[in-house]
């Protein structure tokens, strides 16, 4: 198993790679200079050089691309154009906000999502089914910002309740964590409903029933385990989409995380943030993914001997071959 | 008042047994009025083709038919005395896997592919047995190595098992809890011949050890020769002929039994074609309003399809659901004993 997972590490460089490279090139043909927005409509034409000049912006692709990429090796992603900062520092202190608002969301998305798709298979086209199905519709078509709007209104304006924006302790992530999970939470009901749907009308769970088992043990011990593979799989995509920045939730409660600042580098053409963000949004969705495979051999043992037994196999060829 | 002192005589039975499926608004009617008895330690076979509602019987005993399609089970189930359709949920809980255990038709899908073996069997004994988990597990790898499974192989997956080996899991969790009654559904339909002898020889000792009495629903009247002492035959949801080993093998009288049992291959004879029961069995959502057998019947009369056809006891014991079954028994042992 141990070998899996250093062999998946090891893919993950060239991964990288490939991505600074294409990020960097899309960056170098995007329309835009940033040395017209630092400095302004008023330059001069020896201002604009003097400081191409001093981005380095003055040099060919070539050996720019060749120099950013020497720089990530070392872990050093470059610093702003407008703020002079170091990129990896900035995304450093900005990552806790982000991690913090997508763990809550994700762990609140599980927590309430699957038992409720288990609800929802175990009474399916009855009432509870039929009303569940009807709110996570409306989960799932409810913009994250409107609801986040909504709740800021009630909990903060009229309630004064909860603080409304900013990130200085936990209580300042209760109505983000909501607002951002609504959506994946709809999608995490749907999911566990219908993969409980398959599983449940196995013949494994009948051997379950027949065993004289109390049904709550039926459901999470031999269905829930069974249908698994799929939520997790929605989970760790739609974790992986949050670790990457919610711009519009983070926009709303004035949170500093990576996704407003991956859009403020945008805006302004600042090169290294864009090119640091994406690279560290590839990094986490890598391991995100990594971590889901592991889930999964977890989960099922099945896919635990594929892990294993691939290398187990590719042995046996070397072997052969000597 | 008498009826039930009858039922705590008898160790089991089932009483005009109605089981109704629901499929696109339609009423199927699966099982309809099947009534047999069976006393302690002792073996029934019930026999019929697939679709017969063989297995809905099983299920209805056991009550594990799914929820969303059953529509209705009627009738009555007596175990030792007490009654089980009308028993609540909690209460019948305490009979599965403990009194009664079932063992499924296909061991390839009947167990969780993502727990181990001896965790399946332990589950049940750690239920009924109230033994701490570490107790119930070593029961567990014991009852393994009586269906012939070792030790070692205890905390592997069903995936890492072969056919035969994962009904000797499902033989073993359904023996788990020593059971007065268990239900074999087709357990050897899924394995190939060598195997199938070696898991029948396997719950005939098993049988023989604890005085288990089993219900054996097959459709393989070897099967049935070799383990049964009484026999029903089942076509559409009911029992067409019901008696001892001996009175269904020596002595068929049912139009469809004799047609199964034409529909064997003599070995002692030289024949280019089987001779199959012609025709298909009944729509059961639609079945006709007499004998169900009558549109493929060779003797059939239009008597045979106007009214239900009763049980008509030939000699004590053995019963046969045909109004004809007199002359045709005569018929018949007229022929035999003209050959």
């Amino acid at each position: 198993m141990s070998r899996y997972i250093i062999k998946r590490l090891l893919q993950m460089i060239p991964i990288l790679i490939i991505v600074a490279i294409l990020i960097f090139t899309l960056m170098y043909f995007v329309p835009g200079d940033p040395v017209q927005i630092i400095l302004g409509d008023n330059a001069t034409p020896e201002q604009i050089a003097e400081t191409e000049a001093q981005l380095g912006l003055d040099q060919p692709y070539i050996i720019r691309l060749g120099k950013y990429l020497a720089g990530i090796c070392h872990l050093d992603f470059g610093t702003s154009y407008m703020k002079g900062t170091p990129v990896g520092a900035d995304l450093l202190e900005r990552f806790p906000n982000t991690l913090i608002l997508s763990s809550l969301s994700i762990l609140f998305t599980i927590v309430i999502g699957i038992p409720l798709g288990i609800q929802c298979a175990m009474h399916a086209n009855k009432l509870t089914d039929k009303i569940l199905m009807f709110l996570t519709m409306l989960g799932n078509s409810m913009p994250g910002f409107w609801l986040g709007l909504l709740l800021v209104l009630l909990f903060s304006v009229k309630l004064n309740w909860l603080p409304s924006n900013g990130a200085d302790g936990l209580e300042y992530f209760i109505l983000p964590v909501v607002a951002n999970s609504v959506g994946s939470l709809a999608d995490i009901t749907r999911q566990t409903r219908s993969s409980m749907l398959e599983v449940i009308r196995s013949d494994y769970v009948v051997t379950a029933r027949s065993k004289g088992l109390p049904e709550n043990e039926v459901i999470w011990k031999h269905a829930l385990p069974n249908a698994l593979i799929p939520i997790i799989t929605l989970c760790g995509s739609r974790f992986g989409m949050m670790l990457g920045g919610t711009v519009i939730i983070e926009s709303v409660f004035t949170i500093p995380g990576i996704g407003t600042y991956l859009v403020n580098g945008i805006n302004s053409r600042d090169y290294p943030i864009v090119q640091g963000s994406i690279i560290y949004i590839a990094f986490i969705f890598a391991i995100i993914m990594l971590i889901t495979d592991l889930i999964y051999a977890y989960v099922d043992p099945r896919i635990k001997a594929q892990y294993v037994g691939g290398a187990a196999k590719k042995r046996k060829v070397k072997v052969s071959e000597n | 008042m008498e009826q039930k002192i009858n039922h705590q005589d008898v160790f089991f039975s089932v009483e005009d047994l109605k089981v109704e499926y629901t499929s696109g608004g339609e009423a199927i009617h699966a099982v309809n009025g099947v009534s047999f008895q069976l006393p302690k330690g002792s073996t029934i076979g019930l026999v019929g083709e697939t679709g017969a509602g063989k297995t809905s019987i099983a299920k209805a005993i056991m009550r594990i038919l799914p929820d969303h399609a059953t529509r209705s089970v009627e009738g009555k189930i007596y175990f030792d005395g007490q009654e089980l359709l009308s028993l609540p949920e909690n209460d019948m809980r305490k009979y599965r896997g403990k009194s009664i255990s079932m063992i499924f038709q296909d061991p390839m899908t009947a167990l969780n592919p993502v727990k181990t073996v001896v965790a399946q069997i332990a589950e049940g004994i750690h239920l009924h047995q109230k033994l701490s988990k570490h107790d119930a597990i070593k029961a567990a790898i014991k009852m393994l190595e009586t269906v012939g499974i070792s030790e070692d192989r205890a905390y592997e997956y069903p995936h890492q098992f072969s056919g035969g080996m994962k009904q000797r899991v499902v033989i073993a969790i359904a023996l788990a809890c020593n059971p007065q009654l268990l239900i074999a559904d087709e357990p050897t339909t899924a394995l190939d011949v060598t195997i199938q002898a070696q898991v029948l020889d396997l719950m005939k000792n098993l049988q023989k050890e604890t005085g288990t009495a089993m219900i054996l629903i097959t459709h393989d009247l070897g099967v049935v020769a070799d383990v049964c002492e009484s026999v029903a035959v089942v076509y559409a949801g009911k029992i067409v002929e019901y008696g001892s080993k001996e009175d269904i093998f020596d002595h068929a009288s049912h139009p469809y039994t004799i047609g199964l049992f034409g529909a064997l291959p003599d070995l002692s004879k030289d024949v280019a074609r089987l001779s199959p029961v012609e025709g298909l069995p009944p729509d059961p959502s639609n079945l006709p309003e007499g004998c169900s057998f009558a549109p493929r019947c060779p003797h059939a009369t239009p008597e045979c399809s106007k009214a239900p056809i009763p049980m008509t006891e030939l000699r004590p014991g053995h019963q046969v659901r045909c109004i004809r079954c007199k002359e045709l028994c005569k018929n018949i042992s007229g022929e035999r004993g003209s050959k």
